[in-house]
């Protein structure tokens, strides 16, 4: 959409008021109808910009916060909440006792007060297992196992240890899903049509999982090796790759407990209780696993720029490679869109990222070349499904 | 009434009334207000387009909106195609995986001479399945070199001729590896000898071809190959893909033909299978 500049609104306010009173005013009525003219065309620049700016924000792929979040309640993509974490804590006590639901724990580690959900009531002696909410969302309500817990108000008769000692993690803690995170999801319900258990659907049933950014579905069992081809698949088999949030794990893996959820979000819509109209599939042919991560080594050969900048240069040229390798995904046809494929990895798109970042410091670049996993350097390298990649960058002189 | 005129009735509307302030009609001050209404419409024209930027018919970023429902602008359709293939994904209604949805999609895409059936339990589909049927799953590719009991697990690294199918396919006219336009993986496509229990899984695989003919109790007893430019073949299998249940296997029995004096990337009617 073209957006006239002011001078354009103004020119063209002129041009109306001139062309509708013939030009025949006399001067002094000329220069209030100038000034008119400034008034209304900048008014209308302005509304120009307002339109376009709120034209975006019903947009998906613009839009962001709260117009967001309401473009997404329309295709039924609600926001994930923030998750606080839930963690086990031991506790053991000399005398029989009641750990009322106020009693509030405290960790020094982080700083954080927890909460219990419930009364307990222990009987003499023993440890016992308690459960406690964190104060705040997010990851860094977790704690690691053996972490100290203190109350500041422990029952008068439960001894001599106002301590707990964490024993695991019952429910990780999750931030709010991010503008991009969302995005993402709603992009892919409008682009896609579900129904019939097909690939867009198991996207978006996986994707609805806390912690959960990206479901890759394909039909068949992923081999042993990764990268092997799919030799023992049969009919009935389904493997879902699940890549998590960065702040779940900042490579995006998924462990035992996130694939668990996975699949129960798979099999179930969360809302009703139902299980997903799977017609007819079992549980023994659905694969729910972790995507991986592949090395891949960056060589930048002869990088030429301002000695005082170097290493401001190098920082750059790594970050700008990591960014771009961590936005490619592999391609799934029949569900992804080609006008966002990003699934190749080649020496002529990755040294355009770094050309970018070299001539934004006046500087030049010999080569770059990429090595996948410590083997060749290769020329181009197409992504196996559930893989994703890793970026090493080194320098060479 | 047009956006000029709702103003200028506004701005009418908010002068002092009486004989005193009598609006002589295309007097000056009436141009004047005229000039104004014209000058302010435009603003109106604006926010009103507000209105339309989700609407496939009216919006005026066309281009907006075909990013948003993830197409390439394409120079070669017309303005009416690319506002139609937004609708026809837009106004898509939820598939529902059976044959009939995915017949359904690939007539209205132009490929009327296919049938979709689906399998029943039993079919041993050895004696009437097409000699180099195809499934169509995601992920990865197998085909039948011949019926169901023939292949060797082999990965297919180099083409045999010009339209061996795979990763490595030629086309007709050029030398090159053309995984991109296939829609293949690197992985290579696999000749893959099926080991299934027919009992278990034949029902979880439909077929797609010419005709398609089924006795009393609803077993397959002959499948007649449809013959397709190949240069469609990629557009066929991602109609498939969108609306297959993940966990069934289609069948495709097609001979595929040489290309019929058209570049790659026609389509009929000017849909993709993107917007199906």
């Amino acid at each position: 959409m073209s957006i006239p500049t002011a001078q354009e609104c103004v020119d063209s306010a002129i041009a109306a008021l001139e062309s509708n009173l013939l030009q025949d005013v006399p001067l002094y009525e000329k220069s209030f109808l100038r000034v008119l003219a400034v008034v209304l065309g900048m008014n209308n620049a302005e509304l120009y910009r307002f339109g376009v700016k709120r034209s975006k924000m019903v947009l998906a792929l613009t839009a962001s916060g709260d117009d967001l979040t309401i473009l997404g309640r329309e295709y039924g993509i609600v926001r994930k909440p923030a998750v606080k974490a839930l963690l086990q804590a031991t506790w053991g006590t000399a005398a029989a006792v009641t750990l009322p639901k106020t009693t509030v724990w405290k960790s020094e580690d982080n700083g954080m007060y927890y909460f219990q959900l419930q009364d307990y009531t222990f009987p003499a002696g023993g440890s016992y297992i308690i459960q406690v909410r964190a104060e705040f969302p997010g990851p860094d309500g977790e704690l690691e196992n053996g972490s100290f817990l203190v109350t500041g108000s422990p029952p008068p008769n439960s001894g001599p240890a106002p301590t707990a000692l964490t024993s695991g993690i019952v429910e990780r803690g999750a931030d709010e899903e991010t503008d991009e995170e969302l995005r993402l999801r709603i992009l892919d319900e409008i682009q896609t049509v579900g129904g019939g258990s097909n690939l867009a659907d198991y996207r978006t049933w996986a994707q609805r999982t806390p912690n959960v950014l990206r479901a890759d579905p394909y039909t068949g069992t992923a081999p042993a090796v990764a990268g092997d081809p799919w030799n023992d698949s049969i009919p009935g088999e389904r493997t879902v790759f699940i890549e998590s949030t960065t702040t779940y794990h900042p490579d995006g893996l998924a462990d035992g407990a996130l694939l668990a959820l996975a699949t129960d979000y798979i099999n179930y819509d969360q809302e009703t209780g139902e299980r997903q109209p799977c017609l007819g599939s079992t549980d023994d042919t659905l694969y729910v696993v972790s995507i991986y991560r592949t090395p891949v080594t960056f060589r930048v050969h002869g990088l030429d720029v301002d000695a005082a900048s170097i290493l401001a240069c190098q920082a750059d040229i790594t970050e700008a490679i990591d960014t771009f390798v961590r936005s490619m995904r592999p391609f799934i046809l029949g569900l992804d869109v080609e006008v966002f494929r990003n699934d190749t990895l080649t020496v002529t798109s990755v040294s355009r990222v770094v050309q970018r970042v070299v001539q934004a410091y006046g500087g030049s670049v010999g080569l770059v070349e990429f090595i996948i996993s410590g083997g060749a350097t290769s020329t181009s390298y197409p992504m196996a499904p559930g893989e994703r990649l890793k970026a090493i960058v080194e320098y060479v002189s | 009434m047009s956006a000029k005129d709702i103003i200028k009735a506004s701005l009418l509307a908010h002068l002092p009334e009486g004989a005193i302030r009598q609006l002589v009609e295309e007097g000056d001050e009436d141009k004047l207000y005229d000039a104004i209404s014209d000058i302010v419409a435009e603003g109106y024209t604006v926010v009103n387009n507000l209105g339309y930027v989700r609407d496939p018919d009216n919006v005026a970023d066309l281009e907006a909106l075909e990013r948003e429902y993830g197409f390439i602008s394409d120079p070669n359709l017309t303005e009416e195609e690319r506002r139609k293939r937004i609708k026809a994904l837009k106004y898509a209604r939820a598939g529902s995986g059976t044959a009939e949805t995915m017949q359904n999609a690939l007539h209205l895409a132009g490929f009327t001479n296919l049938v979709v059936v689906e399998g029943r339990q039993t079919l041993d589909p050895d004696s009437v399945i097409y000699s180099e049927a195809e499934y169509v799953v995601n992920g990865f590719e197998y085909f039948l070199i011949s019926g169901y009991d023939i292949g060797c697990n082999e990965t297919v690294t180099t083409p045999v001729n010009d339209y061996d199918y795979g990763c490595n396919e030629t086309v007709p006219g050029g030398a090159l590896p053309n995984i991109y336009n296939f829609g293949c993986l690197s992985l290579g496509a696999v000749r893959q000898s099926v080991i299934w229990d027919p009992t278990t899984h034949w029902h979880l695989v439909f077929y797609v071809a010419e005709e398609i003919t089924v006795d009393g109790t609803g077993l397959i007893t002959s499948i007649t190959p449809a013959t397709i430019d190949r240069y469609y073949r990629k557009f066929i299998r991602e109609i498939i893909l969108r609306l297959k249940p993940l966990h069934t296997w289609g069948s495709l029995n097609i001979a595929w033909s040489d290309p019929a004096g058209y570049g790659f990337g026609y389509f009929p009617f000017g849909i993709t299978p993107h917007g199906l």
